[in-house]
């Protein structure tokens, strides 16, 4: 998994909004225990992000060909009618 | 170094009439040969692209590639790495469709704006509504 220092130098923003957050929620500044703390429950969240970007390999070019090749003809919409047809708004 | 995939990227690729399907197709290819480092999407995508297939396609192989894109088959893992929104990310994505309400985008599209933000990474869409607000990438 990937570590805190990892994490942090990743996260910079998401680790400023924690602190701001912890800082509102106790009407103080945040010791660095708490910080860290929710810094751990940060990491616990987003776990499988991180496990899957650490093993995410491309895929092999016969199987994105083999993939690319089971598209279908499916209508002339194009794909900036998506919301049109999901959510029947008009954009 | 991550992209983020939209669902019109995902349907140009599968719909041969879509006008945009060369593009999409060859987007999609780089994508997954990793071009742009890891491709990841949300649930909301999953959900959107399933309603679209079953509502505009009705053709249940194209649908269970679909959803085996991001959620695998078997033993074969997902190509796109799906992340599951949080109530954090929900509650920044509406602060952006507020935000940004006149450019008319989904909450889906503000959800994926969250995403691209928090990994900082790039988002592959055809919708220029995220133009300012994440970097993205549409061929």
């Amino acid at each position: 998994m990937t570590s805190p220092v990892r994490i942090e130098e990743n996260h910079k923003a998401t680790l400023a909004r924690l602190r701001h957050e912890v800082a509102l929620a106790s009407g103080r500044q945040p010791s660095q225990q708490e910080v860290l703390g929710q810094t751990i429950e940060f990491a616990l969240r987003h776990r499988d992000q991180f496990l899957r970007e650490s093993t995410w390999k491309p895929l092999p070019e016969k199987d994105i060909q083999a993939l690319l090749g089971r598209a279908q003809p499916l209508g002339r919409w194009g794909s900036e009618d998506i919301d049109d047809i999901v959510y029947g708004s008009s954009r | 170094m991550t992209v983020v995939v939209d669902t019109g990227i995902l349907a140009a690729a599968l719909n041969t009439q879509d006008p945009r399907h060369d593009t999409g197709r060859a987007l999609l290819a780089r994508i997954l040969r990793g071009e742009y480092g890891t491709p990841v999407s949300s649930e909301h995508v999953l959900d959107e692209g399933l309603t679209l297939l079953r509502t505009r396609g009705g053709r249940r192989n194209l649908s269970s590639l679909y959803g085996d894109m991001f959620l695998g088959k078997d033993a074969r893992p997902p190509v796109l790495q799906m992340i599951m929104t949080s109530r954090d990310d929900l509650v920044r994505a509406f602060d952006i469709h507020l935000q940004h309400y006149d450019r008319k985008l989904s909450m889906t599209d503000c959800i994926l704006a969250v995403l691209a933000q928090d990994l900082r990474a790039v988002l592959a869409s055809f919708d220029g509504g995220f133009d300012g607000i994440v970097p993205r990438i549409a061929q």
